[in-house]
């Protein structure tokens, strides 16, 4: 990273690149979640953005990780780093737990159309943990 | 507390206790590598030290400077200006003399700089020709 002029920034522009695939994907599916566009099927829609907002997911955390590595220390001393990092736990935690919900895993049998209570949560707490992922980053050159 | 509060003793204190833990990751541990300038006084900040430590790596360059028996983080631009201030890696070492001109940190608490300018051994490495002072 430090022998190449134009390797940071290129990690740096592939890191909002997997940002913006992972919000710009997720956020449309957390609202259908949390009751937006009911006459759009659940399972359509969560064929085409989760796929999506994984690869986001990945290519976000091979960049970030790059990016740590050139001051892994100093940056994991940062707090705003370590709750960034929790968040993204968390994040990953939510999205994991819907594969649990029966209904989710039947969504292509059951009819779609509509949501329920623990769609609602679960997307309310994943638009809010990825932006505040979003906020602690940005936050990480500033403080 | 919780039993002179009444009904809400319970919530209350979680919520404190929520509210004091998010701003205290408001509280940076220690700062490096800032963006920009808007941390940094207006006026014009100098020092002269003995350079202890060099990075000259992305985000941005850092040097530990000991002035006088106090230890000061004097930050430099991105790994570009460093470039195109003619600083390479080698070209400065640690134990020589720096003088550095920029602005100091807000935060007066930290022994924090960011240069626009430093000099080491009568040269003068310029990251922001264009920044005037």
């Amino acid at each position: 990273m430090r022998r190449e002029p134009w390797l940071y920034p290129f990690v740096n522009f592939g890191h909002v690149v997997g940002i913006a695939l992972l919000f710009g994907a997720i956020l449309p599916l957390d609202l259908r979640l949390m009751g937006f566009w009911k006459a759009v099927p659940l399972a359509e829609l969560k064929r085409v953005l989760v796929p999506v907002s994984m690869l986001g997911l990945l290519i976000a955390i091979t960049t970030g990780t790059l990016m740590i590595s050139v001051k892994a220390t100093d940056y994991l001393a940062m707090p705003v780093m370590q709750a960034k990092l929790v968040l993204v736990a968390l994040g990953i935690l939510n999205a994991l737990s819907l594969r649990i919900v029966p209904a989710w895993r039947l969504l292509a049998q059951v009819d779609s159309r509509g949501t329920i209570s623990r769609f609602r949560w679960a997307g309310f707490f994943s638009a809010a943990i990825w932006l505040s992922v979003i906020g602690c980053g940005r936050a990480i050159g500033y403080l | 507390m919780s039993e002179v509060t009444g009904k809400s003793g319970n919530a209350k204190p979680d919520r404190r206790l929520f509210i004091a833990s998010a701003l205290a990751l408001l509280v940076p541990a220690r700062a490096f590598a800032h963006h920009g300038w808007r941390w940094a006084e207006d006026g014009q900040f100098e020092l002269t030290g003995i350079i202890r430590s060099i990075y000259l790596g992305p985000p941005h360059g850092l040097l530990d400077v000991d002035v006088e028996g106090a230890m000061w983080k004097v930050e430099l631009g991105p790994p570009s200006r460093i470039r195109g201030a003619g600083l390479k890696e080698g070209g400065i070492s640690e134990g020589q003399e720096v003088f550095a001109s920029g602005h100091r940190s807000k935060n007066r608490s930290e022994n924090v700089m960011k240069a626009e300018r430093i000099t080491v051994a009568g040269i003068v490495y310029d990251f922001y020709p264009n920044r005037s002072g």
